[in-house]
């Protein structure tokens, strides 16, 4: 039971920062309760939410790296946990529908259908992309106005539909958290041949062993101009087989959809290039260079990445944006941004995941906003963009001086020997 | 010819608590280093400010003459390095992997890869997220191996292996020991795998080298004397320190270290009476001195 109590801690408060925010945000949830107006809960209730939504991927390293055999009970208590965070998710979003006077069990399953349906699949494949597809999907619905035909549907069976659904995404979850396959798999002469895996030969193309290792994954040039068509439009193709086969609006009329389009394939982008710095250690023996000699290399490799990137994201940035000017200012931010994002992650590898992804979701968010405000405005993008290769400028150095200094050993053991003490 | 590995004054401290102080060390062509120390002795850290990961805070690590921050192509090349926790491509299958590596080192030796994959029976087609961790840590062994390295530095590389695949492990670090005279530093828990192949130790202790130097002398200096006797005990026994001190009547086992057996007649003189001088295997010995 201790051991339980202990990684439910480790779970839900994993450093000391969230356990403060986790009390201040209780605290709020108090007084907004007894206050006059007690409606205003529904702004701690929904960073609540946020909180819990998003520290269990914390767990995905653990995950990855197969290091959770090593903890006795951490599969079945971490499951359970899971689990009941994933009510307890329902629980909270139920309440913020009840508050806004709609239905309690509607929030509940919707609830738990968000979590079990973004949160949990990335926790069992051990990476994002459940996220961000998930996440397209539903701005999908959204912008199709999908919930506005609810009414078509009886609300007990539409319950029961979503009932159903999270009963099979909670068990899929149940089954297949962290179960090792030991067996020998061997792979049919078909099974080579099919196309899905025929596409993963393509992106695991290698290039060099230490590009390779540093990335995670095949550092070809193939392999990357692959990866980045795949991030860039996947979305934008989606919604617009959407809008052909549906009718609806031109999927480039919405300008909050436009500004994501552009700034969505940033975020894998940079995850990318910022886990590229954690993977130093693993690659550190095979890379042909001195320490003094990486952080060059580094800042190579990402401009290389980025400027792949940007080559492919400007059809698009030219297709969605109103006139040349507007697309040539974009084209001009985009990388700026990036690079500087990229930046101020490598300035804070040390720190927690929680920070770092802050100033990861802050910058992106203020990217999208800026977009959909600033679209026609180009001398405010061009400030900006000036203002960003300002603060690269700076970065640099900084991030220069610090890898000069950074220990490796310790960047790749923090995630893990903090779970582990809590055990 | 300058050593493989010299450690010069090397001191590392996390957050004001110091790991490794002062530390002096040498570690020459086909020396087979046993590293021992307590969970927490600072092994991992001394490890892997060898290999450049970390760059100290006083002193330094000298790599085939090259200070270890500054190494470059032509040592790394030079090292293989199993760490504790692997580091493998999850999404690739082991023989992607090898393949990969295969590649890309210009002194991956083949033959030796192929014999190691069957031997250890490592499911080639099966993705390595999929695989035991026994399996992938057989495969970070075979990675480090295989490039026939003239450094190969091991941190509880058998940790996670079956008695058969870790005494297969074992006869393959003996066999490349002797043929490459390639210098070996590796740590474990498992003391008995140690003793089998190593011919020095290095013992971690309060963040010193508390021995450094060859296994045989080690064994030969940390004894434990049998003797009974009437009478108390002097306050110091010739140049001997005593670590343990046990009394049973008058019965007596005292387990010493700086141990030579010259001194065992002035010894039995000096008490009186005859002394049996038990030698100890290096686990009773790691226990001794950790008492």
């Amino acid at each position: 039971m201790k051991a339980w109590f202990a990684l439910l801690g480790r779970l839900l408060w994993p450093s000391f920062v969230i356990k403060v925010v986790w009390g201040l945000l209780l605290l709020l949830l108090a007084v907004t309760l007894l206050s006059a107006q007690p409606k205003t809960v529904v702004v701690p209730l929904a960073c609540l939410m946020l909180l819990l939504f998003c520290i269990p991927l914390q767990f995905m390293t653990l995950c990855r790296r197969g290091s959770w055999r090593l903890l006795p009970h951490f599969q079945r208590h971490s499951r359970q946990q899971l689990l009941l965070s994933a009510v307890l998710f329902g629980c909270l979003a139920g309440a913020l529908l009840w508050l806004t006077e709609q239905s309690f069990i509607l929030g509940l399953q919707l609830g738990v259908l968000a979590f079990a349906g973004l949160i949990l699949p990335c926790l069992v494949l051990g990476h994002l992309r459940p996220l961000w597809f998930g996440s397209s999907l539903l701005i999908l619905v959204l912008a199709a106005k999908l919930p506005q035909q609810l009414p078509l549907f009886s609300l007990p069976l539409f319950l029961t539909i979503l009932g159903l659904v999270n009963i099979l995404l909670l068990a899929w979850f149940a089954l297949n958290w962290l179960t090792p396959d030991t067996g020998y798999r061997h792979r049919s002469a078909k099974g080579i041949a099919s196309p899905w895996l025929a596409m993963q030969r393509l992106t695991r193309r290698a290039g060099s062993l230490s590009g390779t290792l540093l990335l995670g994954q095949g550092d070809s040039w193939v392999s990357r101009s692959v990866r980045y068509l795949a991030y860039c439009w996947y979305l934008p193709v989606i919604m617009w087989l959407w809008s052909s086969l549906f009718g609806n609006t031109p999927f480039t009329e919405n300008p909050f959809l436009r500004a994501l389009y552009i700034f969505l394939p940033a975020v894998f982008l940079l995850e990318q290039l910022t886990l590229m710095l954690k993977r130093v250690r693993r690659a550190w023996l095979q890379l042909p260079l001195s320490r003094d000699q990486l952080y060059p290399m580094l800042e190579r490799q990402a401009a290389q990445h980025i400027l792949l990137c940007t080559l492919i994201v400007a059809p698009l940035v030219l297709l969605v944006s109103p006139h040349y000017i507007a697309a040539a200012c974009t084209l001009l931010l985009w990388p700026s941004l990036v690079a500087s994002s990229v930046l101020v992650n490598w300035r804070l590898i040390q720190q927690p995941l929680w920070q770092s992804g802050l100033v990861l979701v802050s910058l992106q968010i203020a990217g999208v906003l800026l977009l959909i405000t600033c679209w026609n405005q180009p001398q405010i993008l061009l400030l900006l963009t000036a203002a960003l290769w300002l603060s690269v400028a700076i970065l640099r150095l900084s991030v220069k001086a610090q890898l000069q200094q950074l220990d490796w050993g310790q960047l790749k053991l923090a995630n893990l020997q903090t779970i582990r003490s809590g055990l | 010819m300058p050593a493989v590995i010299e450690v010069n004054n090397l001191s590392r401290h996390f957050s004001g608590r110091s790991v490794l102080n002062q530390l002096q060390a040498t570690a020459a062509e086909g020396d087979v280093i046993a590293l021992l120390g307590k969970n927490g002795a600072g092994k991992t850290t001394l490890l892997e400010t060898i290999l450049g990961f970390a760059v100290p805070q006083h002193g330094e690590v000298r790599l085939f003459g090259t200070a270890s921050t500054e190494i470059g192509a032509r040592e790394k090349q030079q090292i293989g390095f199993v760490p504790q926790q692997d580091e493998l491509l999850e999404q690739l299958t082991p023989y992607e992997q090898l393949e990969l590596f295969a590649r890309f080192q210009p002194n991956w030796d083949p033959k030796l890869a192929d014999r190691l994959c069957s031997s250890w029976e490592i499911p080639l087609t099966t993705r390595i997220n999929k695989l035991s961790l026994g399996q992938r840590q057989k495969l970070s062994i075979m990675l480090a191996l295989c490039h026939n390295p003239r450094l190969l530095i091991l941190d509880e590389p058998v940790a996670s292996l079956d008695p058969l695949a870790r005494r297969q492990f074992l006869t393959e670090l003996v066999n490349i020991a002797a043929d490459q005279q390639t210098t070996i530093i590796f740590s474990s828990h498992i003391v008995t795998d140690m003793e089998r192949v190593a011919n020095k130790v290095w013992l971690l202790k309060d963040q010193q080298l508390l021995w450094q130097g060859e296994l045989d002398a080690l064994k030969e200096s940390v004894v434990r004397l049998h003797f009974s006797s009437t009478k108390a005990l002097p306050a110091t026994l010739l140049e001997l320190k005593v670590l343990h001190q046990q009394q049973q009547t008058t019965q007596y086992t005292l387990t010493v270290t700086n141990w030579q057996p010259q001194w065992q007649a002035s010894l039995e003189q000096l008490l009186a009476t005859d002394i049996r001088v038990e030698y100890l295997n290096l686990e009773e010995i790691f226990l001794e001195l950790h008492r």
